[in-house]
């Protein structure tokens, strides 16, 4: 953190800096007063059930009440308040989000970097997810629009904002959560599925962004362990460095033809670098998502938009204090 | 998402799919109760008559067969419209005629047809359709094929070559088959085989067919003469239900109910003794566990006054009432179980397959983390090695959606026995070979059709 984030600087950031039109745009201009937002204000109170007649207010309220951290939830019938809690009124939708954390990584990161911590590492895990899930939204869902932001802190929210999506009911949700998980129990036992026959493309992208990171990031030593051939192993290392395009196919050819070796590799690739995601942030469709360009009251960046994953590193992200600059 | 809209809007449903719009017929009224009589004891004998279109039958005669058929299910649906009981065992075995129907047709066509009626035209494509659509050939570059695997291939008459074969239904329409990632998910069309959305589809068929019967209450509130004509059909539905061949046999699943079964709670399923075990904890459970776990005592043979001892003892519905009080207020759903009120059906408990999709199942509803603490704790007698493996060779298969051979897996590491076919079918079943395991002679385990290992 640059210096002191101020209740003076959050103020004056969402009175004069806050791209409310960007905002708009993001979340859609319809239904904007059944929308429930909801803020962390004072000495760390959350509040929720708050909704807003038009954008001049929704500034006003985070600016005078300087807004440590900003969420915007679910579109409902009516508006909601205090005496309309969103329990109380009927849900009409919601985006479909997911939420990537690094801290989901902890028990396979081995740069030695835990919870909120992360460094160049461990940060490719969080962007072979993006990727990978990217991919799969577009290619096996056929989704079009995509957004991915930075949460501010240590993880990228996926924002699926395909108009099909937003009726999606739970099972629907949890359906698409379902066919992407592959690392079941991911806190504890990390069991790993079989990857089914009929998941041609799923396992496809496994054995093309996850298998070349994990391969970039093996040693000849732990594929030996695996089984493969010394020289073998150096052989695959070679052959992933230098390809300039990694695919599945080029993965089928490198690796050796022994099928227990071939699964005992697909099992470390899927256990060690396979998306991990917080499925209680995608599945319930009533939880507020943080809002998009608002302030992380923690570290004072912004929740901006990741144009590409690839070269974006949080340390990179703007800030509050840049933004006042 | 990109729409692919189809220029023909017309399809051809079969004739024996009851949700086709029947056209106008005239039926004369006698022949009507007697075309219901027939489908009831049709019904009844499990006879899955269908009614393709012979070869050599007249025009004249084929237009009979056909009224008696849709004359038949038009008088049932009027029937069950103001009973919810008998509305549910229509929509049932309605559901299970139309299963066997879609999945006996020999003909490709009537089952995208009936796909596209069920789910919306715009949501069913055939593969052809899809890569005419996206200029693919998705069989070549997803190196699909439509001959099922080695182990199914010695059937090879029509009838099973169809159920291989794929067909394209937008993935948000079938989320269990997604969720189980049984379908190749291109563009958002989901890429099936026919065989593994046969339960899916029969679900949609038994949601549609109960809105329609729901629907038809209008009719019989609105025309006395109709009210009139329905109430012996409603009269023989009703009596029908009393008697145990509308509850469904237990002999489906090769064992029959014990007497003493209940008295052993280690015999006992791990999704009765969840439920017990909230029961207690909480002093209650949700409406259908509560009727998951009543039917499944009286079912191993718990005498109703036992049970109604049991719930006294257990919930917390008896706060502040005497045993007399809470058998006359609470003890109606007991009663209701053993057919002493209501309709006075012998009810049955729920299958695993039922439970599975709709009442409590430990191994698809619990957490995987609980599951292994829970196995740790309940078999901490057992060697630390089997314990493990135990806990390894479950999560795997509950992973994979396999709750039913999780459950086997798991009476084996209770029991030490195999159970042949590799999944528990019903919790009656784990029960019963678990009390013949720990529970009766050497001389009867031999006769178990159980595997000792």
């Amino acid at each position: 953190m640059n210096e002191e984030l101020t209740p003076e600087i959050i103020s004056e950031f969402y009175r004069t800096k806050f791209p409310l039109d960007k905002f708009m745009a993001f979340i859609g201009l319809s239904d904007f007063k059944n929308r429930e937002f909801g803020f962390v204000v004072g000495e760390n109170r959350f509040i929720r059930n708050i909704s807003f007649e038009n954008t001049k207010e929704l500034r006003e309220f985070m600016a005078t009440k300087s807004v440590k951290h900003a969420y915007v939830g679910a579109v409902y019938e009516q508006s909601p308040s205090r005496y309309s809690p969103i329990q109380k009124i009927k849900w009409k939708f919601r985006e479909f989000i997911y939420d990537i954390d690094i801290n989901d990584f902890d028990l396979v990161r081995t740069c030695g970097c835990q919870g909120y911590s992360y460094c160049t590492d461990c940060w490719s895990l969080v962007q072979d997810t993006v990727l990978f899930i990217d991919e799969t939204m577009r290619q096996d869902f056929g989704f079009t629009d995509i957004i991915w932001l930075f949460s501010g802190r240590r993880g990228v929210h996926g924002w699926i904002k395909d108009k099909i999506t937003n009726n999606f009911d739970q099972a629907q949700r949890v359906a698409i959560l379902n066919y992407l998980t592959m690392v079941h129990d991911q806190k504890r036992t990390q069991t790993i599925e079989e990857i089914p026959n009929e998941a041609k493309p799923l396992r496809d992208r496994i054995y093309s962004i996850i298998a070349k990171s994990y391969l970039l990031n093996s040693s000849e030593e732990s594929l030996v362990e695996i089984g493969i051939a010394k020289k073998k192993a150096k052989d695959i290392i070679q052959r992933v460095k230098t390809s300039s395009e990694f695919d599945a196919q080029t993965y089928n050819l490198i690796i050796p033809s022994n099928q227990t070796v071939r699964n005992k590799l697909s099992h470390e690739i899927i256990l060690k670098r396979y998306p991990r995601i917080d499925r209680k942030v995608t599945m319930d469709t009533r939880r507020v998502s943080r809002m998009p360009y608002s302030i992380h009251g923690n570290t004072g960046q912004l929740a901006v938009v990741i144009k590409d994953i690839k070269s974006f590193y949080p340390d990179s992200a703007p800030n509050v204090w840049d933004a006042l600059k | 998402m990109t729409e692919i809209r189809n220029n023909n809007m017309s399809i051809e449903l079969p004739d024996w799919y009851v949700l086709k719009e029947p056209g106008e017929i005239t039926v004369d009224v006698k022949n009507w109760i007697e075309y219901a009589d027939t489908r009831i004891d049709r019904f009844i004998k499990g006879d899955p008559w269908i009614i393709n279109r012979p070869t050599w039958i007249s025009d004249e005669d084929w237009e009979i067969v056909k009224v008696q058929e849709i004359g038949g299910h038009f008088l049932l649906r009027l029937s069950a419209s103001t009973n919810q009981r008998i509305s549910g065992w229509l929509v049932e075995v309605e559901g299970d005629l139309f299963e066997f129907r879609f999945m006996s047709s020999i003909n490709f066509d009537e089952k995208i047809n009936v796909l596209k009626d069920l789910y919306g035209e715009e949501n069913v494509k055939t593969i052809q359709e899809l890569n005419d659509f996206y200029q693919i050939n998705l069989y070549r570059q997803f190196n699909l094929s439509d001959v099922p695997g080695r182990r199914v291939r010695k059937y090879s008459d029509a009838t099973r070559r169809d159920l291989y074969k794929r067909i394209a239904i937008r993935f948000n329409k079938i989320p269990s088959v997604i969720s189980a990632k049984k379908a190749l998910l291109y563009k958002g069309w989901a890429v099936v085989r026919i065989s593994e959305i046969r339960l899916t589809v029969k679900r949609e068929f038994e949601k549609q067919i109960s809105e329609v019967i729901k629907k038809s209450a209008v009719f019989v509130d609105e025309d006395s003469n109709l009210a009139d004509t329905i109430k012996p059909v409603t009269q023989k539905i009703t009596e029908l239900a009393k008697s145990k061949r509308m509850g469904g046999s237990l002999s489906d699943f090769g064992f029959a109910g014990s007497k003493e079964v209940y008295t052993q709670v280690d015999c006992y399923p791990p999704c009765i003794l969840d439920l017990v075990t909230i029961l207690r904890d909480k002093g209650h459970l949700a409406h259908i566990e509560n009727w998951q776990l009543g039917t499944f005592l009286k079912e191993v043979g718990m005498p109703i006054d036992d049970q109604l001892k049991f719930w006294y003892q257990t919930s917390v519905d008896n706060v502040g009432l005497t045993f007399d009080e809470f058998i006359n207020r609470i003890g109606y759903q007991i009663r209701h179980i053993y057919g002493q009120t209501g309709g006075g059906i012998d009810y049955r408990s729920p299958k695993c397959k039922t439970c599975i999709d709709g009442y409590y199942c430990y191994f698809a509803h619990k957490k995987l983390e609980d599951i292994s603490e829970d196995i740790k704790i309940r078999f901490k007698d057992k060697k630390e090695e089997m314990i493990d493996s135990s806990i390894d060779d479950i999560s795997k298969i509950i992973v994979n959606n396999r709750f039913q051979s999780a459950c086997a897996r798991y009476f084996k590491l209770h029991t030490g026995w195999t159970i042949r076919s590799g999944r528990i079918n019903h919790m009656v079943q784990y029960s019963t070979q678990a009390y013949k395991r720990f529970h009766t002679s050497k001389d009867k385990e031999k006769q178990s059709g159980e595997k000792n290992e």
